[in-house]
């Protein structure tokens, strides 16, 4: 039997794995996963999918593609919603064909492209995957907090096929997160990052004129920004945790405005979620993030409390450093 | 023993969770408005929500010879939504109703500029209804957020013994003793307090305009929690005087001032406490 393919295999059956150092360490240790706070591209996302779809989730989702780009209006909220049964909800680890052949056949290698020409995966998305990562926390959060799952990839692509005149994006965005359950609320905003514009100059200003989709109508962009900062706020006063770290992603990362974006990695310290799911937080954190971190220590501590080590590692006086957040989950 | 739980989410509990509470000794509740897991979208959810705690809740509670009241407001939370906002405007009709006590849950939660007008807002409402405020202070940095509350109420000019600041924790309840206003504490598994550091508080600042909740929702969190807390007061040397000032007779106080307070003959300990606490002075000398 192939070992990894051995280890891969329970976890496809697994909607929600409980986040765990054997479930993450097959998932994301072995192979690489597709993390919440990695900056993650189109061509990359259609690259693993190729050799993580079935033949069949493989011809379903061309298919879909192909009516969504057809008729948005008709056929992308019904493609969007049954993603998950179709394609599967696995996470999102960039297994390579051979290693995924063995017990596991359905995931062939001989899934047909289902888009662009062949692309190489950016190895600079997969390496922002520590290699010490796991990080069991009790009470543990889902494994979807911190990784990508496959559902997650094809509402990406679903969403990106939708033609995008003028303010499509920002209607189609809105629209589905609204009319969505969890998993397409996930998605959605996971997608934000992928279908997102460049970091503006600076967070607090994210309407910068720079569009990728439509570069001559700097509504288009303003238009998305200020629904996708729409959505990332309110899945912030959620109490999910998938909704809240999916949140937290590389979009929030380049456009939340400061105060509410402190206010959600504090978020990930009250809801166990581990703050390596947090984009971007090395270089975001500062000094009043670090004295609000500080104060939850103190609570924790003078309740004889146990505090997690990424907690004192923000509530270090000097955050700002090149090293992730710790691993140990309570000291 | 006879227990008032001033501030506990029954929405999101069970029909046997109201047995055993009352098995316990609870004989009146307050169940002020909060936030779902799930947000809402718009004020017609928060009506259907203010009608169940207006008629289902007291219904089920009832069953059990336990007494519902409600705090209604819109929360710091969902104040952040401008969807949500429109709820101040049918929020005073609710106010005038009998079973309501008090406004809240109203305060911080992200501390943000949308919160500040909520807030203000509805403390008025609650001063132009002659309600008492029940105040959440925030989960994240609860501190700066407690000291803000307490600018803005002053600000407001709110009479302090109409306020309860509520979630204090060992490290909040100093600014507050000061004040005048109430305290509240929730003792709540793995967040807030515990039995044995509620007993700590108490020990050091008293048991005068204390409030004990067990502010038990839909998280992991113990509808039982004020009868721990009695208990652990019993044994930790507090009389069972006190421990019936801190569970019956503040709460009672304290939402009694809106006149409104309806509770059970058989909770009463004497006839004068009966014309008092009872169906009387409070509920506006009927």
């Amino acid at each position: 039997m192939n070992l990894a393919a051995a280890a891969i295999a329970p976890l496809t059956s697994t909607t929600d794995a409980a986040f765990t150092d054997a479930a993450f360490t097959d998932a994301a240790g072995t192979h690489g996963a597709v993390t919440n706070a990695a900056d993650v591209s189109l061509p990359l996302l259609r690259s693993i999918l190729r050799h993580r779809l079935t033949p069949q989730a493989a011809r379903w989702l061309a298919d879909a593609l192909a009516e969504v780009a057809d008729d948005p209006r008709a056929m992308l909220r019904r493609r969007f919603a049954e993603v998950g049964r179709r394609c599967g909800r696995t996470l999102l680890t960039d297994v390579a064909p051979a290693q995924a052949a063995g017990p596991d056949t359905r995931r062939a290698a001989s899934a047909p492209d289902v888009a662009s020409p062949p692309d190489t995966a950016p190895a600079a998305v997969l390496a922002a995957v520590p290699d010490d990562m796991p990080a069991a926390v009790p009470g543990a959060v889902p494994a979807v907090c911190l990784v990508w799952t496959v559902d997650d990839a094809v509402r990406t692509l679903l969403l990106a096929a939708a033609p995008a005149p003028a303010t499509a994006w920002a209607h189609w965005v809105a629209e589905l997160y609204a009319g969505g359950d969890a998993a397409e609320r996930r998605g959605v905003l996971r997608a934000l990052g992928s279908l997102g514009p460049p970091a503006p100059a600076h967070p607090e200003h994210p309407n910068a004129p720079n569009n990728p989709n439509n570069p001559n109508d700097p509504n288009v962009l303003n238009d998305l920004n200020e629904q996708g900062l729409a959505l990332v706020t309110d899945a912030l006063r959620t109490h999910d945790p998938r909704l809240v770290a999916a949140a937290l992603g590389p979009y929030a990362a380049r456009h939340l405005p400061t105060p509410r974006w402190r206010h959600g990695v504090l978020t990930c310290l009250h809801s166990g979620i581990p703050l390596r799911a947090v984009a971007d937080l090395t270089r975001r954190a500062d000094a009043e993030l670090s004295r609000m971190a500080a104060a939850y220590v103190r609570e924790r501590r003078s309740a004889g409390r146990t505090v997690r080590a990424d907690a004192l590692w923000l509530a270090d006086p000097t955050p700002v450093t090149c090293h992730p957040p710790p691993l140990v989950p309570e000291c | 023993m006879r227990l008032f739980d001033p501030h506990i989410h029954m929405t999101s509990r069970t029909t046997a969770d109201y047995e055993a509470m009352r098995a316990a000794g609870v004989r009146a509740v307050v169940e002020p408005a909060f936030w779902l897991g799930q947000p809402r979208t718009g004020p017609t959810s928060f009506a259907d929500y203010f009608d169940s705690l207006l008629g289902w809740e007291p219904f089920r509670a009832a069953q059990f010879g336990i007494q519902h009241h409600c705090a209604l407001a819109l929360n710091p939370k969902e104040a952040n939504d401008p969807r949500c906002a429109e709820v101040l405007d049918v929020l005073p009709r609710y106010l005038e109703k009998d079973a309501v006590v008090a406004v809240g849950e109203i305060g911080y939660d992200a501390i943000t500029p949308q919160e500040d007008a909520a807030l203000a807002t509805q403390v008025a409402m609650a001063m132009e209804h002659a309600l008492p405020a029940l105040v959440h202070t925030p989960h994240r940095d609860k501190a700066i957020g407690t000291r803000r509350t307490l600018a803005v109420l002053r600000e407001a000019g709110i009479a302090p013994e109409t306020v309860l600041i509520d979630h204090l924790t060992e490290l909040t309840v100093a600014e507050v003793a000061d004040t005048g206003c109430w305290m509240g504490f929730s003792i709540y598994p793995d967040t807030k307090m515990d039995p044995h550091r509620m007993v700590h508080v108490l020990k050091r600042y008293g048991t005068d305009r204390m409030l004990v909740n067990s502010a038990a929702d839909w998280g992991r969190s113990d509808p039982l929690a004020t009868r721990r807390t009695a208990d652990a007061m019993l044994a930790a040397g507090f009389t069972t005087d006190q421990v019936d000032q801190v569970l019956w007779r503040n709460p009672v106080a304290f939402y009694g001032q809106s006149g409104r307070l309806d509770l059970p003959e058989e909770t009463a300990n004497s006839p004068q406490e009966s014309a008092y606490l009872g169906n009387s002075v409070l509920r506006g000398g009927e």
